[in-house]
């Protein structure tokens, strides 16, 4: 068996393209799995040790559910790759939620086009799945603008292949180019062409906080949708999901079923969405009943985090992925996200803070805030 | 039969809860639920209590409310058992260190301990009963506000019930808000002072509701004369924002401890007894003290190294679990243990890293060594990072980034040298060394966060007129 790279990236590429289409069942994703794994353990000497002193080899792993999980904070603490820094094409970095000095995770990505052959067929399934070629608008920089950005550098892959012109209206110093929003959207309106409107939480309550202040609705063309991300993880302002969502309907003209949240991670290049737009029960129920589903390369488990075990069907727990697209680094990821399971998807719960007991001693956000402003 | 209830209020004679609640997060409590104008009453019923307050000396107080304390520490005493039963289903502590924990604070309650405390704070402490002349001709007289409302914190069991302590010595009624996991203790106190004092149970109200949940708390803000808050920066911040200006405000930030050992002091001969004290310090109140140490300095070029030190911290720390097992972690903990646990997992196994881990079955304690030394938070848990240094004269430069956040320093260093580090540490900004067995439990007299207790709540009245005409 190889243990080189560049072929069996090459061949996830063609299994990813395939993917939505025939599987993989669960037998390939297994052989896959354990392939990458043997890969990540010869190639990575930290991880492969990592797995010895959890008592796990290529030899004795009796299936991927047995592969050693990387918690996603050790992206934190050092670089992971399966390979040299040198193979390494790009540094993604997380934007730091908890604040502070050496918060910052990283992201060691070796192969931009297996980035690129596993963002795209997902996003078409979810976002596009009646074939529209929407301009997109993107609430983000640019991935030139912000070169180490995931989300912007997959909103700069979607924008390319998938739609028909793409435009960042987000900068990092200035921040959102209202101006610039909302003569796009005018202007996609006089031609009549549907809109991809792709942003965090933070920036389209943002962008509808000034609509509303001028009382300007702005409906947009049939079959304009929006992808929404983050910021239900307690940080930003205090909106909810229902709020947004339901702002969003009323100033643009939308169904609430043509929002779709994605839910993704710096560490994980593959993403996860809520299949809104292809499953008729989920479109016409609540929120809540809303479900993040994985494409067919990637798994999904809560696990007790107490033992790490699997937990019920329903039971909440913690987020553990196998992303085969994380072929460079890391493809075993244990989270912090809290969710339960049930046949449909995860329901993402977020990093519930301020419900356990803390005592009087301080908090590491506490920490890493007192230590950036020396307050 | 049905289950056993806790009612989380204790209330002064005559006033009872409109309506009651149940946790939706700790089963088997209940809360009270009421409206504005029973939160109003409530008030002015115990500002009429304050001032009966002040026709009683502080020492007779003392006295009283030592005769409720000491049966916490009575064995078979119906208030000690009461919590006994309800302490580990509240804090989620073990039976075992609840019980430990009750002990610990239950030694500061007792009427000796708090004539004690007086008299370290008020020389005499008859200056908070009238005026005292003073030297130089001037007199001088120690008040309190009428009604003082802490705010209690998440689960160090006692905390929230030696605010209230603190708050009845000097003579300011008191409307205690304890935080879930610490609410049964005060409210036992309460039920405590109604046997012993009915006097002293109508100067104090006792009751736990969920923070934000109600409507009366902002009213509350605007009719109280003072308030003590624990908890976070976010917490403390959002009730300063809402006090009015006038209102004087004592809040105690989360804080974290450290530890340091000398090289002088860590010998073969001293390991063992060195090791199990720094186990115990972070182990007590499963390290959820501000005073619970997260990194222990080791100073290099002792008898013993580094990694002896961490094998020898591991079993003390794996026996204490035994004799004082850890509470049930939260979801959120257990969560923030694996992450941290892993990662270290991680650095441990990079080349070359120096990073070595230990860790007890069931995510008991953790121990991880690492050559860096920057102060790096602990997720508790018992989780103690040790961490080399070349010489303690260094500890200034690598704590003072997070100097604000510091508290407590548990020494083992030798006489000679004692001075030395506590001059420079004092220096950047920590408040209390101690000894490592002695961390979990200053005393009642303590300045915590470099404030005297009782001070802290009361303002001076000068008269220096007196003998004039």
């Amino acid at each position: 068996m190889s243990l080189a790279f560049a072929p069996l990236a090459t061949e996830l590429e063609e299994v990813f393209g395939s993917a939505f289409d025939e599987g993989p069942g669960e037998d390939r994703f297994e052989q896959l799995a354990l392939r990458a794994f043997e890969f990540q353990f010869a190639r990575n000497e930290t991880y492969g040790r990592f797995c010895r002193a959890r008592g796990v080899t290529p030899a004795s792993v009796d299936g991927w559910r047995s592969i050693p999980a990387v918690p996603t904070s050790a992206f934190k603490s050092l670089p992971i790759v399966a390979g040299t820094t040198d193979d390494v094409e790009r540094v993604f970095r997380t934007s730091g939620t908890t604040g502070g000095a050496g918060s910052t995770g990283e992201h060691h990505v070796r192969s931009l086009s297996l980035y690129e052959a596993s963002a795209i067929p997902n996003f078409r399934r979810y976002l596009l799945p009646d074939g529209v070629r929407p301009r997109m608008i993107a609430l983000l920089p640019s991935p030139e603008e912000a070169p180490e950005s995931s989300l912007s550098h997959m909103a700069g892959l979607v924008g390319d292949r998938l739609c028909d012109s793409k435009a960042f209206v987000f900068h990092p110093q200035t921040g959102l180019d209202t101006h610039g929003l909302r003569a796009l959207l005018e202007n996609a309106r006089s031609v009549d062409e549907p809109v991809l409107l792709m942003g965090t939480a933070f920036a389209l309550v943002h962008w509808l906080d000034h609509l509303a202040s001028s009382s300007t609705r702005l409906t947009l063309p049939a079959g304009s949708r929006v992808m929404e991300t983050g910021g239900f993880k307690g940080r930003s302002r205090e909106v909810s999901r229902e709020a947004l969502y339901a702002a969003i309907s009323s100033v643009h003209g939308l169904e609430r079923s043509s929002i779709v949240n994605e839910y993704g991670m710096t560490e994980m290049l593959s993403q996860f969405y809520e299949p809104v737009l292809l499953d008729p029960r989920m479109r016409e129920g609540t929120l809540e009943e809303r479900r993040h589903v994985p494409p067919p390369w990637v798994r999904t488990r809560v696990l007790d985090p107490a033992t790490l075990e699997a937990c019920e069907a329903g039971e909440v727990g913690v987020l553990c992925h196998f992303d085969l697209a994380n072929l460079g680094s890391v493809c075993a990821l244990l989270t912090e996200d809290l969710g339960r399971a049930d046949r449909v998807g995860f329901e993402l719960l977020g990093r519930v803070q301020g419900s356990s007991p803390r005592g009087c001693s301080l908090a590491v956000e506490d920490f890493l805030r007192a230590q950036a402003t020396g307050v | 039969m049905s289950e056993p209830v806790f009612r989380a209020w204790a209330l002064p004679a005559g006033i009872d809860v409109e309506s009651r609640e149940r946790s939706r997060i700790i089963e088997g409590l209940a809360y009270a639920r009421a409206s504005d104008a029973w939160w109003s009453t409530l008030c002015a019923r115990l500002r009429d209590a304050h001032a009966q307050l002040q026709t009683r000396s502080a020492r007779d107080i003392a006295s009283a409310l030592g005769e409720v304390g000491e049966r916490f520490a009575e064995a078979g005493d119906p208030l000690r058992e009461a919590a006994l039963e309800w302490l580990p289903v509240t804090s989620s502590l073990s039976e075992a260190m609840a019980e430990h924990v009750l002990d610990g604070m239950a030694r500061d309650w007792s009427t000796a301990r708090l004539t004690r405390l007086l008299e370290l704070e008020f020389d005499p402490p008859e200056l908070l009963d009238r005026f005292v002349e003073r030297e130089g001709g001037a007199s001088a007289h120690v008040r309190s506000p009428a009604l003082t409302l802490h705010v209690g914190a998440g689960t160090v069991p006692g905390v929230t019930a030696t605010s209230l302590v603190r708050s009845l010595l000097v003579k300011s009624a008191a409307l205690v808000k304890p935080g879930l996991g610490d609410a049964v203790l005060p409210v036992l106190w309460g039920r405590g002072l109604r046997e012993v004092d009915p006097g002293l149970a109508d100067a104090c109200a006792i009751a736990y509701w969920p923070g934000g949940e109600t409507t009366h708390e902002s009213g509350l803000y605007a009719e109280v004369d003072a308030v003590v808050a624990y908890g976070s920066d976010a917490t403390l911040l959002s009730i300063r924002d809402r006090l009015p200006l006038s209102t004087p405000f004592v809040s105690y930030r989360h804080r974290a401890g450290a530890a340091a050992i000398s090289s002088e002091v860590l010998t073969a001969e001293s390991l063992r007894s060195i090791a199990r004290d720094t186990a115990y310090a972070a182990s007590v109140f499963d390290q959820r003290g501000c005073v619970s140490p997260h990194v222990v300095y080791v100073e290099s070029g002792s008898e013993v190294t580094a990694e002896g030190f961490v094998d020898a911290l591991a079993e003390a720390l794996d026996a204490l679990a035994k004799e004082l097992p850890p509470g049930k972690a939260s979801l959120e903990e257990a969560s923030a243990l694996q992450q941290l646990r892993g990662s270290a997992e991680m650095r441990a196994s990079e080349a070359a890293s120096g990073v070595e881990v230990r860790f007890g079955s069931e995510g008991a304690w953790s121990v991880v060594l690492d050559p860096d030394p920057t102060f790096r938070p602990s997720c508790l848990r018992r989780f103690v990072w040790v961490k080399p240094v070349e010489d303690l004269s260094r500890l200034p430069s690598v704590l003072a980034p997070i100097a604000s956040a510091l508290q407590t320093m548990a020494l083992a260093v030798s006489e000679a040298r004692r001075g030395g580090v506590i001059e420079a540490l004092s220096e950047v900004g920590v408040s209390r060394f101690t000894t490592l067995a002695g961390a979990p439990w200053p005393p009642a007299w303590w300045h915590h966060d470099g404030e005297g207790p009782l001070r802290a709540l009361t303002t001076w009245v000068d008269d220096e007129s007196a003998g004039a005409v």
